[in-house]
């Protein structure tokens, strides 16, 4: 089964620090990133695979289509065997934790800035981790 | 004849009188006795029942003076209105007091001149929803206006009473304007430190976290080559952001200070 990261958020300068962060720790080296909930969904909704693993890297607070309803959206087709989706948010909110943790497809949530060190730990995370043992 | 005093009065007459003693008891009479009836037994019994009932109307009178003062010294503003004409049959002196009107002045008005204009079809409302229901208690929040037309925002708790052959309503009226304008001005300032909080939470650490990561790759040489330069200006343009955020919770913070200063 073939890997696809995706990172969706609208700063693009933690796109550019995560995409570093990621080629550092060899989580991936060529993920996909959307500006927008919206870019993510249209990209899922033409060219979602069951055979296909999607990590994605959520940011809560965006503009237009923020996090929670990308989720809402994609709860329709996605399914948690192969959509894993690790929550990412600069703020400090207990509500948003809680939220997180009810989602079937949510694995995580994190605090920004997510490091090199955290994308080399999630490379062990039970739910992920045989996507990076070859 | 006036008849006063502490003591219950028993009048012996004879037939010819009777008229003037019927008349008399109004007048405070307790009891009479006809002089060509008059057996010891008679005597004794009407002085023994005269004495009983002279101290029970007694203790129905203090009781009487004792409900009177309570309407009458209640520190809070009271009335009694007719619920067919809303003319005011008996006011308190915490009224009289609070609302500038002279006891006479309050005899000759209507409940509704008491009343900001707009505060009319309130007040028929709740005067109609009154009459459908018998020994109907209400409560809520209205405006009156005293004599000067300052208004006031009052807490009305009103019941049903007979007064003499009227049907009418008692009503005690609590002043709460300022314990309203304190509550009004108290929520203003919730809703700002609301503001606060979501900002601290949701904004500011925004820009912090991103000088943080970029910081961090810098100090890994994990930047590609001969971009330092580049990473250093997103590193500085995030610590103005940063700086402009306190500022804008810092002014948000003297709004509140300078408000409750105010009051």
């Amino acid at each position: 089964m073939n890997m696809i990261t995706m990172l969706i958020d609208d700063d693009e300068i933690f796109i550019m620090m995560s995409k570093r962060m990621m080629e550092s720790s060899q989580f991936d080296e060529q993920p996909l990133a959307f500006t927008g909930g919206k870019s993510a969904l249209d990209y899922l909704e033409q060219n979602y695979s069951e055979n296909t693993a999607y990590i994605m890297f959520l940011d809560i607070n965006m503009p237009q289509m923020n996090g929670w309803e990308f989720l809402n959206a994609i709860e329709g087709f996605a399914d948690p065997s192969n959509t894993f989706v690790f929550m990412t948010t600069s703020s400090i909110d207990d509500e948003d934790i809680a939220r997180a943790g009810e989602n079937t497809l949510v694995v995580k949530f994190l605090s920004k800035p997510v490091l090199s060190e955290t994308f080399a730990q999630l490379k062990e995370e039970p739910k992920i981790s045989h996507f990076f043992k070859n | 004849m006036a008849l006063k005093g502490n003591v219950p009065i028993i009048a012996l007459t004879g037939y010819s009188d009777l008229n003037f003693a019927t008349r008399s008891i109004s007048s405070g009479l307790s009891d009479y006795l006809i002089k060509e009836d008059l057996t010891p037994t008679i005597l004794y019994k009407s002085v023994v029942y005269n004495i009983e009932r002279y101290r029970y109307i007694k203790t129905i009178k203090e009781s009487e003076r004792r409900y009177s003062d309570l309407f009458q010294l209640s520190p809070i503003p009271m009335w009694v209105y007719d619920i067919e004409t809303l003319r005011f049959l008996d006011v308190n002196q915490s009224a009289i007091r609070h609302y500038g009107y002279s006891k006479e002045e309050f005899l000759s008005m209507t409940i509704m001149e008491i009343r900001p204009e707009e505060e009319i079809a309130k007040l028929e409302e709740a005067i109609r929803n009154s009459k459908e229901k018998e020994n109907h208690y209400f409560e809520g929040e209205f405006r009156h206006k005293n004599k000067s037309g300052r208004e006031m925002i009052v807490d009305i708790r009103s019941n049903p009473i007979n007064y003499g052959d009227r049907k009418a309503e008692v009503v005690l009226a609590h002043d709460i304007t300022e314990r309203v304008l304190h509550e009004r001005t108290i929520e203003k300032q919730n809703e700002k430190l609301k503001d606060i909080a979501w900002i601290q939470s949701h904004v500011v650490r925004a820009p912090l976290a991103r000088m943080m990561g970029l910081i961090k790759l810098l100090t890994d040489h994990a930047v590609p080559e001969g971009s330092e330069e580049e990473y250093l200006q997103h590193i500085l343009n995030s610590a103005y952001e940063l700086d402009e955020i306190i500022r804008e919770l810092a002014g948000k913070t003297r709004q509140i200070k300078d408000k409750s200063e105010i009051e």
